[in-house]
């Protein structure tokens, strides 16, 4: 057993060794975010797909479930087979663009899941400015929206967003990576037979 | 997780309280404004995991982790959800026969039995409940880098493992 380094040492070690995730857990996370997205996608495409198909009940089921998070608006929506989707148009491209950044996550992080890393806070700017100019633009009347501009907006929101919900996910379902790959990190071990007995302690105090 | 609940639950309390005044507002008020009403909610419930990060950056010690933001707005939305399932059942069932008319106005002249409407009523709205847990756990995960300026490498976390706890090292040498 090594006894070199102090605690506090150790506790360093394992701060920055929880930046690696074990990959198999790390892919789960992200198939499970990527399976809900797409659960939610096609939910959102369902909605007219069954109003169209004459499944009233499924169909009113999906709008009104998803009344609370967008105002559903069908003069701002778009409309498949003569019916408009679930969401707005802004709320569609936000869905969807949350699809594909989870989808492009791998690809653009070196094909790796393993490392957790988030984009630095003045994206979130960065990200919010097109959407948030877009809708104060358009509410106060310099410039008239469109459906390709609120869904644009909002998609690249949605996959800005999406390089923190992933991180996020592998975070909460991911366990640190304690199989070492530094070669300098030595895992603490300690065995029963070296801590203090009752009657040791009880002596020294 | 307890250091979690309270700046979930002050979030959450917070955002109830506004949502509630805002619902009578637009119901009783401005009843054309139900759509800008639903926009506001979603707002708010992305708010609520907004909050819960603040208040938990405020009182923690370590720094607030993405991990932590996403639980912090589940939680708060878990909460948001379920008072908003306590509130909404007694309306359903004071305001049932309207509620089952309208739905009737949307299935277009198809037939539909009662139970059947129930069970619709009883799926949309878990169905809401989840949408309302997920957009607040998107707050949550925003609000992290939003509020959390502190450097997460230099900081010692507490010891999370048994042989963190019980490191040798860590009791004094015997003595001589």
């Amino acid at each position: 057993m090594k006894q070199g380094k102090s605690s506090r040492t150790s506790f360093t070690n394992q701060s920055a060794r929880r930046q690696d995730y074990l990959p198999s857990r790390a892919c789960f996370a992200w198939c499970a975010t990527l399976a809900l997205m797409l659960l939610i996608v096609l939910l959102m495409f369902a909605a007219p797909f069954f109003k169209a198909h004459n499944h009233s009940l499924l169909s009113s089921i999906i709008y009104t479930g998803l009344r609370p998070v967008c105002h559903q608006q069908a003069a701002r929506s778009f409309h498949l087979f003569a019916y408009p989707l679930a969401v707005c148009a802004r709320c569609t491209g936000i869905y969807i663009g949350v699809l594909a950044g989870t989808i492009l996550f791998p690809c653009l992080n070196n094909f790796s899941l393993a490392r957790k890393s988030a984009p630095r806070r003045i994206y979130i700017f960065v990200a919010l400015a097109p959407v948030t100019l877009d809708w104060l633009l358009g509410a106060i009347g310099i410039w008239a929206n469109t459906h390709f501009s609120r869904f644009m907006t909002g998609a690249f929101f949605g996959a800005w967003a999406a390089f923190y919900i992933v991180p996020a996910m592998i975070e909460c379902v991911a366990r640190p990576n304690l199989e070492c790959d530094d070669a300098t990190y030595q895992p603490q071990r300690f065995s029963t037979a070296e801590l203090p007995t009752a009657k040791v302690v009880a002596e020294k105090i | 997780m307890n250091s979690k609940l309270r700046p979930a639950l002050k979030a959450a309390a917070i955002v109830i309280v506004i949502n509630v005044i805002l619902i009578f507002v637009i119901r009783f008020l401005a009843p054309a404004a139900q759509p800008l009403g639903n926009l506001l909610s979603c707002l708010l419930t992305i708010a609520a995991g907004l909050l819960a990060v603040k208040f938990y950056v405020a009182q923690s010690s370590v720094p607030a982790t993405l991990g932590d933001g996403a639980k912090l707005g589940a939680l708060a939305g878990a909460f948001l959800a379920s008072v908003s399932l306590l509130l909404l059942v007694p309306l359903l069932f004071l305001g049932r026969e309207q509620l089952y008319a309208q739905l009737a106005a949307q299935l277009e002249g198809q037939t539909v039995s009662s139970e059947m409407l129930t069970v619709s009523i009883i799926i949309a709205t878990l169905i809401a409940l989840l949408f309302l847990t997920l957009v607040s756990t998107l707050g949550g995960i925003i609000g992290v880098p939003l509020f959390e300026k502190r450097d997460k490498t230099t900081s010692n976390p507490p010891p999370t493992t048994t042989a963190d706890n019980f490191n040798s090292s860590n009791f004094p040498p015997p003595a001589a």
